[in-house]
C-alpha cells in the first residue's frame, strides 16, 4: 500500500542518474534527499551492475544523509569504497558519514535485563500492596492518636471532591436502582397480590446490598482513577521527591488525606443514595401498584428491621479504605512515561471493583453465619 | 550571504499581554544564530511563532522564502518538515525506545525501506554520540545530556536544513555543555544546517554564536555579532552582558 507522503518530492527531478553506455559511467546528477530516497532506490536497483565501470558524482547538486547512505550502499555492492569522481560538497559528507562506520565506544555497559518471571512478579506485586495496606492501616491508628496532627483541610477539601460533587452522579443512579427494582419486583408481585411486599423488598436489598455496592462502584470509577491519576503525575515529575525532600512524607500528606477524606464522605454517599433509592421505588410503587405514598412509608416503618440499614452503613467506610488505598498505590507505581498512567489508572479502577464485589461477598457470608 | 529567516515587526499578544512589539531580525544561511534576553522577554513566544506552534498578530515571519502569515495547512505540513526542533526537556515520546522515536518520523512520512529506516537511525545515532546500545533504551532510562542527544537524533531525522534549539544546554553539566556546543558546531559545518537556539549559557555565547539578537521590551534591542552586541551604549544590552558576566564567574 502506498502511504501518504508529505515529503515534498513532486519538485524534484527524476533524473538522478545517466548510465552512459560507451564509457560506462553512472553519473550521479541533481538532488540526492529523503524527500526522493524511496525513488532512489528503486532506481539503483534496477540497473545492471556489471555495465558500470566508473561513477562520477562530480555534478550532483545537493545530497544529504540519507542520500549518502544509499550512494555508499551502492557503492558497497559495486565493490569499490568511492566514486571515481566527486565534488567537494560529495567527498565531505561521504568522509563525515563514513567516520560513523564504527560505533561510537559506550562509557559503560548497559545493564542486562532479565526476562520477568510472571509468578515471581505478581507474588511480588501482592506483598508490595499488602506492605502498602499495612502501612497505611498502621498509620491511621497512629494517627488517630494525635488528632492535632491532621490535616482538616486537606480532608474536607477531599471530602467535597469525592463526596459533594459526586452527588448528582450516585443520587441519579441510586434512583434509578431504586426504580429498577421497583419495577422489576412490582411485575411478578402483582401477580400473587402480594403488592404491598414491594416495600421489603425494595428496602432491604437496596440499603444492605445494592446501594452501597452501586455507590462504591461510582466512587471507584470517580475518585479511585483521580487517586491513581494526580499521584503518577506527581510521581513522573518529581513532585513526590520534592515533598519528601521537603519533609513532607507523602504518605501523611498525599494518602492519609484521601483515605480518610473517602472513608468519611462514604458513608454520607451511601445514606443519600438509600434515601434517593427509596424515593425511586416509592413512586414506582405509586405508579405501577397504586401504593400511596403514606402507606409506603407505613409499610416501611412496620417491616424494616435497622439491622439491614447499619449492615450497609458499616460496609461503606471499608469499601472506601479498599478504593482509595488502591487508587493511591496504583499511583505510586507508576513509571516514567505517559503510557503508565493509563495502565496503572485503568488498573486502579478494575481492582477496586473487583476488590469490592469481593469484600461484599465476604461481608455476606460472614453475616449470613451470623444470623445478621 | 542569504536570508533563511526573516521576522519582521512582529506583535505577539498572549493572554492580552503585550510579547512582541516590532520585533524583528533575520537569520542567514549556514550561520548559529542567538535569541537572548532576560525571562519573560519573549525568546520561546518568538520561536514558537516561527516554528508554527504559535500565533503571531501583526508583522510577518518568513522562512525558506515562505511566509508564515496566511499560510495553508498543506504548505505548512510541508514547512514543518524541512526544519528539526530540539525542545528544553528533549520532549520525546516516552513510550517509544529511542529508535522507534526516529523511526516513527521517517516511518510517517517517507516510503523508505525498512532496511534503509534502520541505516538511517544507526547514523543519526551515531552521528549525535550515542552509543548504539541506546536505539533500544527508553527515555526514562537516559540520562539528561543522552536525552538531549537522541532528541537531537529524532530532530535530525528527516535532515533538515534548519534546526531549532531551545537552551540546548541547560541542565547539563559544563563538560556536557561544551561537548553538546561542539556537536552544534560539527553538524552546522558537516550538514550545511542553519542553527537557531535560545539560549543563556555564557560559554555558548561566546564560542557558538556567529550572531545573535537580544530581546528586550518587546523588540530587537540589537541584532550582530558578540563584538557588536557588547559595544552598543544602550543600558539594556549592557544590563544583560553584566548579568551574563556574573553568572559566569559563579
Amino acid at each position: 500500500m502506498q502511504k501518504v507522503k508529505t515529503v515534498d518530492a513532486g519538485q524534484l527531478s527524476q533524473d538522478v542518474i545517466y548510465l552512459d553506455k560507451e564509457t560506462k559511467t553512472l553519473f550521479l546528477l541533481k538532488e540526492w534527499q529523503i524527500a526522493n530516497a524511496d525513488f532512489l532506490e528503486t532506481k539503483l536497483g534496477s540497473l545492471d551492475l556489471s555495465s558500470i565501470k566508473k561513477i562520477d558524482a562530480s555534478k550532483i547538486t545537493y545530497i544529504d544523509t540519507a542520500g549518502m547512505i544509499i550512494a555508499r550502499k551502492f557503492f558497497d555492492k559495486l565493490g569499490i569504497d568511492k566514486p571515481n569522481l566527486e565534488n567537494e560538497a560529495f567527498k565531505k559528507l561521504r568522509e563525515f558519514v563514513s567516520r560513523f562506520d564504527t560505533e561510537v565506544v559506550p562509557e559503560s555497559a548497559p545493564a542486562e535485563k532479565k526476562p520477568q518471571n510472571i509468578f515471581r512478579s505478581w507474588v511480588e506485586g501482592f506483598v508490595l500492596f499488602v506492605s502498602f495496606f499495612g502501612e497505611t492501616v498502621l498509620n491511621i491508628i497512629r494517627e488517630s492518636f494525635k488528632p492535632y496532627l491532621w490535616r482538616i483541610k486537606e480532608i474536607g477539601k477531599q471530602v467535597e471532591q469525592t463526596g459533594a460533587r459526586a452527588l448528582g452522579i450516585v443520587g441519579l443512579s441510586a434512583f434509578l436502582v431504586g426504580l429498577v427494582i421497583a419495577y422489576q419486583v412490582g411485575v411478578q408481585i402483582e401477580k400473587v397480590g402480594a403488592n404491598i411486599f414491594i416495600v421489603d423488598m425494595i428496602s432491604i436489598s437496596s440499603m444492605r446490598e445494592l446501594i452501597p455496592l452501586i455507590t462504591a462502584i461510582i466512587v471507584a470509577g470517580r475518585s479511585g482513577s483521580s487517586y491513581t491519576a494526580q499521584i503518577g503525575v506527581m510521581k513522573i515529575t518529581e513532585e513526590l521527591d520534592a515533598m519528601r525532600v521537603l519533609g513532607f512524607e507523602p504518605f501523611r500528606f498525599i494518602v492519609l488525606p484521601r483515605v480518610l477524606g473517602l472513608m468519611f464522605a462514604m458513608p454520607l454517599l451511601v445514606f443519600y443514595a438509600d434515601m434517593i433509592a427509596m424515593a425511586g421505588g416509592a413512586f414506582v410503587a405509586n405508579v405501577q401498584l397504586n401504593i400511596s405514598y403514606n402507606a409506603f412509608i407505613e409499610r416501611f416503618y412496620e417491616a424494616f428491621a435497622m439491622k439491614h440499614f447499619y449492615i450497609g452503613m458499616v460496609k461503606a467506610p471499608f469499601f472506601a479504605l479498599i478504593i482509595a488505598i488502591i487508587g493511591c498505590y496504583r499511583g505510586f507505581q507508576v513509571t516514567g512515561d505517559s503510557q503508565s498512567i493509563g495502565i496503572f489508572t485503568t488498573r486502579s479502577v478494575v481492582d477496586s471493583i473487583f476488590a469490592v464485589i469481593f469484600f461484599d461477598a465476604i461481608f455476606s457470608i460472614i453475616l449470613t453465619r451470623m444470623d445478621i | 550571504m542569504q536570508p533563511i529567516i526573516t521576522v519582521k515587526d512582529l506583535v505577539t499578544i498572549l493572554g492580552g499581554r503585550i510579547i512582541h512589539n516590532g520585533l524583528s531580525f533575520h537569520v542567514n544561511e549556514g550561520e548559529i544564530f542567538g535569541i537572548l534576553g532576560g525571562s519573560g522577554s519573549g525568546k520561546s513566544t518568538v520561536l514558537r511563532a516561527m516554528t508554527l506552534l504559535g500565533k503571531f498578530q501583526k508583522g510577518d515571519i518568513e522562512i525558506l522564502g515562505k511566509s508564515l502569515k496566511n499560510i495553508t495547512d498543506e504548505e505548512s505540513d510541508r514547512l514543518r518538515l524541512k526544519w528539526g526542533v530540539l525542545f528544553q526537556s528533549g520532549a520525546l515520546f516516552t513510550s517509544l525506545s529511542v529508535a522507534e522515536n526516529i523511526a516513527i518520523v521517517l516511518k510517517e512520512h517517507t516510503n523508505l525501506s525498512d532496511d534503509l529506516i534502520k541505516e538511517i537511525i544507526k547514523l543519526k545515532i551515531r552521528m549525535v554520540g550515542l552509543p548504539d546500545y541506546s536505539a533500544n533504551l527508553y527515555p526514562r532510562e537516559l540520562s539528561g545530556g543522552m536525552k538531549k542527544r537522541a532528541s537531537l537524533a529524532r530532530a535530525l531525522a528527516m535532515d533538515p536544513k534548519i534546526l531549532f534549539l531551545d537552551e540546548p544546554t541547560s541542565g547539563l553539566d559544563p563538560i556536557g555543555a561544551r561537548a553538546f556546543d561542539e556537536l552544534i558546531v560539527n553538524l552546522r559545518d558537516m550538514l550545511g544546517l542553519t542553527v537557531i537556539m535560545i539560549t543563556h549559557d555564557p560559554d555558548s555565547i561566546q564560542n557558538v554564536l556567529d550572531r545573535m539578537v537580544i530581546i528586550g521590551d518587546g523588540r530587537d534591542l540589537i541584532e550582530g555579532t558578540l563584538n557588536e552586541a557588547k559595544s552598543s551604549n544602550n543600558p539594556s544590552i549592557s544590563r544583560f552582558f553584566a548579568n551574563i558576566d556574573y553568572n559566569n564567574k559563579v
